[in-house]
């Protein structure tokens, strides 16, 4: 199956779990008084699932265009040499991006940048660490400093434990 | 109205007045490259600043400097990195990316400044004619008049579908408006799929997403395709001119732009964003043929125009505010509250 059927399929998907949370669980803690209005907090969201569903099935059911140029376009991904990509690479990456914004508050600021530049580029392949981590810490400490000494806006360094 | 346009001109060229511009709009546009720091934080920044100088005129030249330094520095980040700086520059990387990775950065820079500045000048000057008009329009949009908006700028999206491809395009345009609904209801303020997560109480910013569908693939893609790297420019940046062909085609899309930015501008909550996303459709729709198919690919009028038309979309903002006090977006809410406090509100 073609990659944008893939994704049709998981709109569809998307929109029935949205359109479930709509029809059925939204509107649970909506106060009497606002239960008058024509309008609810589900109303747009209801309408929106219908039509995602409706929509992801024609792009489901369309018949593919004869299409005269195979070429990969500059920018997207070959799926016939899927195996020539660094995905682990990427993958691993991605995973470190959400592990950051995870420990941004349990670790403070400067924790959890310095961890993920210094485990960024070790995935990436550099491994001159004497290199790599004063670069890190220079990096993370001075947005730190312009954040929150110039600008005044706080940002905890640390680890709530610690200060 | 001469009379007054005198004296305005009279304030504004004193050689400090000047140093104020150019200082606003260098600041504006070094830190409006920054990807996510946008005009509204950058005019907070700078507000102890505008207010530390003490002459009220200065301290409005120094941050409408800023604004508009700001969204055109935007526009650096989007044409080199693909990592728009500010939402109203997004539409720039249709065209200023693929560009730049043609080898033609320089150029597209030039490009960019040009409109920007043309946008800029020519919205000035309908605002000193239109202004007082205008003011009373914008209050005549009511929501009935938004929701028609709304729709427009979202028809635009027929401009960035190909052939047979409208069906794909309504459903990333559905799943925008998905996105859309996370957050507190407009009407009741009533939580909307935030799972009981205070970050998702203002629900998704816009800057972060654009982010995320621009700036993280290409920079994944990089990473997954070493080799891509080498293939496109240099990276350095040179040949800043364009053709006077160029120059042509780009003319009337300039003219264009900027009376339809500005327009749009001066509607309060349209802003930068949706004149530049409607002028981007507007021109690809209107191009003829290779023109049309240019589109997306490196042109040179869907860059021109985007860039235009949010530069001209800004001083379209400055109608409500200078007319009737009222400030359209968060930017000139900033804007009018710093004047007030340095003295000229």
């Amino acid at each position: 199956m073609a990659l944008d059927r893939w994704i049709a399929l998981a709109f569809i998907a998307l929109c029935c779990v949205f359109g479930y949370a709509a029809f059925f669980t939204m509107d649970d803690q909506l106060p009497p008084i606002l239960r008058r209005n024509p309008v609810w907090p589900s109303t747009f969201p209801k309408i929106l699932s219908v039509l995602g569903v409706i929509v992801g099935l024609v792009v489901l059911f369309t018949p593919k265009p004869e299409s005269k140029d195979e070429a990969p376009k500059d920018g997207a991904i070959d799926l016939k040499r899927l195996g020539d990509y660094q995905i682990g690479q990427a993958l691993g990456l991605l995973a470190l991006m959400v592990a950051y914004a995870l420990t941004l508050r349990p670790l403070g600021f400067l924790g959890s940048t310095i961890g993920f530049l210094v485990l960024g580029a070790v995935i990436l392949g550099e491994r001159r660490f004497h290199v790599l981590i004063p670069v890190a810490v220079i990096a993370a400490g001075s947005i730190w400093y312009l954040v929150q000494e110039v600008l005044g806006i706080f940002l905890r360094p640390w680890p709530g434990i610690l200060m | 109205m001469l009379e007054g346009i005198l004296i305005g001109l009279t304030a504004a060229v004193t050689p400090f007045n000047l140093m104020m511009v150019v200082l606003g709009c260098l600041v504006g546009t070094l830190i409006g490259m920054l990807p996510g720091l946008g005009p509204m934080s950058i005019i907070a920044i700078m507000i102890p600043v505008a207010i530390g100088i003490g002459d009220p005129t200065a301290a409005l030249i120094l941050l409408s400097g800023v604004y508009y330094g700001a969204i055109f520095g935007g526009s650096t980040s989007s044409i080199l990195l693909n990592a728009p700086g500010v939402a109203g520059t997004v539409a720039s990387s249709f065209d200023g990316y693929p560009m730049a990775r043609k080898g033609q950065a320089g150029k597209a820079l030039t490009i960019a400044a040009v409109a920007s500045f043309a946008g800029g000048t020519i919205g000035a000057i309908l605002l000193m004619i239109f202004a007082p008009a205008l003011s009373t329009v914008a209050l005549l949009f009511h929501s009935a008049e938004y929701f028609a908006l709304m729709v427009v700028g979202l028809s635009a999206i027929a401009a960035f579908a190909g052939t047979g491809q409208v069906a794909k395009a309504l459903m990333m345009t559905i799943l925008g408006l998905l996105l859309g609904t996370v957050g507190e209801g407009a009407l009741t303020n009533m939580p909307r799929f935030t799972f009981g997560m205070m970050d998702l109480q203002s629900g998704f910013s816009f800057i972060t997403l654009a982010m995320a569908m621009f700036a993280l693939p290409e920079a994944l893609f990089l990473v997954m395709n070493p080799g891509r790297a080498a293939t496109g420019s240099s990276g350095k940046i040179s040949g800043m001119r364009f053709s006077r062909a160029e120059a042509r085609s780009m003319a009337p899309v300039i003219g264009r732009q900027s009376v339809q930015g500005f327009f749009i501008g001066v509607l309060p909550g349209a802003g930068a964003t949706i004149a530049s996303f409607l002028g981007y459709a507007v021109e690809r729709n209107i191009a003829k043929g290779a023109e049309q198919e240019e589109f997306g690919k490196g042109s040179v009028k869907g860059l021109a125009a985007p860039e235009t038309a949010n530069n001209a979309a800004c001083t379209g903002s400055f109608v409500p505010l200078l007319t009737l006090g009222i400030p359209g977006s968060g930017t000139t809410a900033i804007l009018l509250g710093c004047w007030s406090l340095s003295g000229s509100g």
